[in-house]
């Protein structure tokens, strides 16, 4: 998979989080601000690169605004998020 | 050192005891008497401005300096009693708050020019979060309502000035809070500072003819009456929102609650109850009123901060009394002006366990929130999960050590931290005052309260009762296992129990 | 549908804008014409409990009715906001509020950028940030850092003599000049043909850097009465918050030490401009130096002397008024439609 464009999913509500991905020429850029990044900082970190591994997908820049979201809130944000910026269109 | 809550208390804090349990042992000998005063031949006591009183109480660098929170978010009285401060040159004065709220943030300033030097007081919102980032030398002493009380009647902490806003005042100082231009209720707090200050001036905007018609506070303990333009903004009133639930959780959490309460044989014809404050009191405040009008069960009392919600249950002829320490909206400030069964107590009436009794300890059941509880049931209300000070504790812990049982309403997680922790950050309500949790995943039980675990299981064999430790499993599997904070060396805080005796220290979160 | 059940539309007519302006006035903020979809959150009986507007990517007018700050509805209010903007393809975000407002939208994760004390606050959200855009353009300009630099701000709406007069003097007295060109596209001739004509135009000046403004230098983000060409009050706290991000943050990056600003003694938008760089530069220990225009038979050359001259197809006056440069781009093809619109429409800038 390949980020083409800029996509973004998600809120600033509590418990939700914004995910922003867009190409990027240097391998993987991720950039968290967390409410609870001191506890949770490191493991959200691995929880987007282990998510792109498994994606094939090399170059990408991240942004996350978390608000405490739990894992599967995340993953399912960062999914629609790789999915707009890699030019998929239907059933969004 | 460690305390029986396996808290370490270090030794550098010098004339501090730790905690030795719930049941409070004052030494009498430690006892001061209030101070004497001479107010014959009679005084002029009205001051025409704040700098002009503070010559005359001849307050001066060091000295500490004492202010009651029965304006909320909405005093403007603590700002202009430091600008004056600041004014006459005085410096490093010791401020000693019953509570602050999020609109004291212009403290700060004033903190950082030195006028302040150190707080002993009850913190909350962007000071506590200035305080804990270590801007103070001195950690600030937060003490409970009632720890308060001793600090004051064992010299512990000698209050020089005492600037309490009324609402309404006479020439001699006899006051209130619901005459004037800007009532705020009752005058709780403020009445027992008035007590053991060597100095006590009351500020108000309203000066009315002597004597005061309802007097609150007794002119026996006023030194100075200043006049000033403005105490505070008007107190609102709660909004109206009919059939809504915004907080299914929360809901949810207060169906329990009270299915539980039932269930343990607290909630019953005649029980008496105190809710604690913060979006979930709202919760069980409308969950119980309806179980009180299904089952057409009144209470005798209600105690505590009061809202409107109490005054309904009280107009209703759901509870027969209010026994009000602090008026939390327009509601009850007006029902304690024209309803004799709403009744203005003072600190020591509400939870002074020095005393030949207090109506804490008549309480059948309470109600209390909580950002974090150990396995231990020990509570922290101060920090949040960042380990900043966000909350006032109030009387947290006095109630909880004091009422017949005593449950702690949480939602199971906030923001993926999980409520239950095998270590709280702060603990401010010891866990041997803590008799339950209940949160949407399932209600814990303190395994010293086995007797009720029994008859709750038996009366309502559907509650989702839960080992503790279970829970926070099953909720940490939700959310993940944080990593734990890392603390610098220096204390930014220090929570007393009602006896003076030191629950914990925080230390300064490392970023 | 928001999950209280609270009635959510958009504005419609004048009783909700009047309602708004009065809602709006007790959190010190002041509603603005320039926005282009507002939303307002309404209780049972019709009040306004909460609102929020949107301009391009920028948040405004945002508040929340004190009895329902415990709802989170400041946090729905962003969201919502947001997603519109993302549907015009911003993933970039900024809001412009009072400082009262200002500290519940750090919890949302957005960064203060500048403040104009009593006056009005700049935060920023997102993936891109004020200090590394000017860092990579920094990094990206080899230029010797090491030296004290000075700074000037374009529009060149086009590139005229009077641009290049400024540009000139400063190059002859400083070490390193670093002129940046506004990059919002209000104006008539496009971004890209102002950078192109400023470029083109001092090529022959080793020692300056021509460098697109980006986001943050008088853009509508931050100074939308300079767009608006209204001179009011907020114009003043605009430009101060304009004023502090270039000082703090350009000149700062750049190694900067010195603004050099032509002499505007008839636009009041922009000599309140002046005023303001005046009173914001100063105390930092920059210099602000300001030159006179540069005059040719008695009277300024002003780009809006180029463009009403455009009007009248007068190109002798424009040879009089404009470099070499910019001359041949105007005489090109590629000019025809930009002189085609300048025609149609009456504009200050």
């Amino acid at each position: 998979m390949e980020i083409i464009n800029t996509g973004q999913a998600g809120t600033v509500e509590s418990s939700d989080c914004i995910i922003t991905v867009s190409p990027s020429e240097n391998g993987m850029e991720i950039n968290i601000e967390s409410t609870v990044k001191l506890q949770f900082g490191d493991h959200i970190r691995d929880l987007i690169i282990d998510f792109f591994n498994k994606k094939g997908i090399v170059n990408v820049s991240l942004f996350i605004n978390d608000r405490g979201a739990l894992d599967y809130v995340i993953l399912s944000r960062l999914e629609s998020a790789v999915l707009q910026a890699s030019g998929y269109k239907e059933g969004l | 050192m460690k305390n029986i809550l396996g808290r370490e208390i270090p030794e550098s804090l010098h004339n501090f005891k730790p905690y030795r349990g719930r049941k409070v042992r004052p030494n009498l000998d430690q006892q001061v008497s209030p101070p004497l005063k001479t107010g014959w031949p009679a005084k002029n006591k009205v001051v025409k401005s704040l700098r002009e009183v503070i010559k005359l109480t001849g307050l001066k660098d060091g000295m500490t300096v004492a202010t009651h929170h029965h304006l909320q978010d909405r005093d403007q009285i603590l700002i202009q009693i430091l600008e004056a401060i600041k004014q006459e040159g005085i410096r490093n004065i010791t401020l000693a708050p019953t509570g602050l709220f999020p609109c004291h943030r212009i403290i700060i300033p004033y903190i950082q020019d030195g006028t302040i030097g150190h707080i002993e007081g009850d913190i909350s919102g962007e000071v506590g979060r200035f305080i804990c980032e270590g801007n103070l030398s001195k950690p600030v002493i937060i003490r409970s309502h009632t720890a308060r009380l001793f600090a004051r009647f064992t010299g512990k902490q000698p209050v020089d000035v005492a600037f309490l806003a009324v609402s309404a005042s006479d020439r001699c100082g006899n006051s209130n809070g619901i005459s004037g231009a800007n009532p705020f209720g009752s005058m709780g707090y403020a009445i027992t500072e008035a007590r053991y200050a060597k100095q006590v001036v009351v500020v108000t905007n309203t000066i009315l003819p002597y004597p005061l018609q309802q007097i609150s506070l007794s002119q026996e303990f006023v030194d100075w009456v200043v006049e000033v333009e403005q105490i505070g903004k008007p107190i609102r009133k709660m909004p109206v929102r009919i059939g809504m639930v915004s907080n299914p959780i929360g809901y949810l959490i207060a169906r329990y609650a009270i299915r539980f309460g039932q269930a343990a044989g607290f909630i019953k014809k005649g029980f008496s109850f105190q809710i604690g404050s913060g979006a979930l009191g709202a919760e069980i405040g409308r969950a119980l009123l309806n179980t009180m009008k299904e089952q057409e069960l009144n209470a005798s009392f209600i105690s505590g901060g009061i809202t409107g919600a109490h005054v309904e249950m009280l107009k209703e002829g759901w509870t027969n009394m209010l026994l009000d320490v602090e008026s939390m909206d327009a509601e009850a400030v007006e029902s304690l002006l024209i309803n004799n069964n709403h009744q203005e107590i003072s600190a020591t009436t509400y939870a002074n366990p020095f005393t030949q009794g207090c109506v804490v300890n008549e309480l059948d059941i309470v109600f209390l929130g909580a950002t974090e509880i150990d396995t231990d049931f020990n509570v922290n209300v101060s920090t949040e999960s960042n380990g900043l000070i966000k909350n006032t504790v109030g009387g947290h812990s006095d109630v909880a050590g004091s009422a017949k049982f005593s449950v702690i309403l949480a939602p199971a997680f906030r923001n993926r931290i999980s409520t239950i922790k095998n270590e709280v950050i702060a603990v401010n309500t010891p866990g041997d005052c803590v008799d339950a949790l209940v949160t949407e995943y399932g209600i814990c039980i303190n395994p010293k309260k086995e007797d009720i675990l029994e008859k709750v299981v038996e009366n309502d064999p559907k509650l989702p009762i839960i080992p503790i430790e279970e829970l926070m499993n099953k909720i940490q599997k939700l959310t993940g296992t944080p990593k734990p904070l890392e603390f610098d060396e220096k204390i930014v805080a220090v929570w007393e129990y009602a006896d003076g005796t030191v629950l914990d220290v925080l230390r300064k979160v490392k970023i | 549908m928001n999950p209280w059940g609270f009635t959510e539309r958009e504005l419609k007519n004048e009783e909700d804008l009047e309602k708004l302006k009065v809602f709006l006035s007790s959190f010190d903020l002041v509603y603005e014409d320039s926005v282009d979809y507002t939303i307002l959150i309404l209780d049972n009986e019709n009040e306004i409990i909460a609102a929020g507007s949107l301009f391009r990517n920028i948040l405004k007018g945002l508040a929340v009715n004190q009895d329902y700050q415990g709802d989170q509805l400041i946090d729905y209010l962003v969201s919502h906001l947001i997603s519109v903007a993302k549907e015009k393809g911003y993933y970039h975000y900024f809001i412009f509020t009072s400082p009262q407002m200002a500290e519940s939208f750090k919890y949302l994760g957005f960064n203060e950028i500048a403040r104009a004390e009593q006056m009005a606050v700049l935060l920023e959200y997102g993936n891109q940030n004020i200090e590394n855009y000017y860092s990579i353009m920094k990094e990206k300009t080899s230029a010797d850092y090491s030296l004290e630099g000075a700074g000037i701000v374009v529009n060149c709406n086009p590139f005229t003599n009077g641009h290049r007069y400024l540009i000139e003097y400063a190059s002859q007295r400083e070490k390193r000049v670093h002129v940046f060109v506004l990059e919002e596209d209000l104006s008539t001739f496009p971004f890209e043909t102002r950078l192109m004509l400023v470029r083109e135009g001092t090529k022959d000046l080793g020692n300056v850097f021509v460098h697109p403004g980006g986001s943050y230098i008088i853009s509508s983000a931050i100074f939308p009465a300079y767009f608006l060409k209204t001179e009011d009050a907020k114009t003043l706290a605009q430009a101060k918050l304009d004023v502090k991000i270039f000082a703090n943050y350009v000149m700062r990056i750049f190694n900067l030490s010195a603004r050099y600003v032509g002499e505007e003694p008839y636009c009041m938008v922009t000599s309140c401009y002046n005023k303001a760089m005046m009173e914001e530069l100063l105390p930092l220990g920059k210099k602000l130096i300001i030159i006179p225009r540069k005059q040719i038979s008695g009277e300024v050359i002003s780009a809006s002397h180029v463009r009403k001259a455009l009007r009248e197809n007068d190109f002798t006056k424009i040879a009089s008024l404009v470099p070499e440069t910019t001359l041949k781009f105007l005489k090109s093809a590629e000019a025809k439609y930009i002189i085609e619109k300048l025609k149609n429409k009456e504009s200050r800038h």
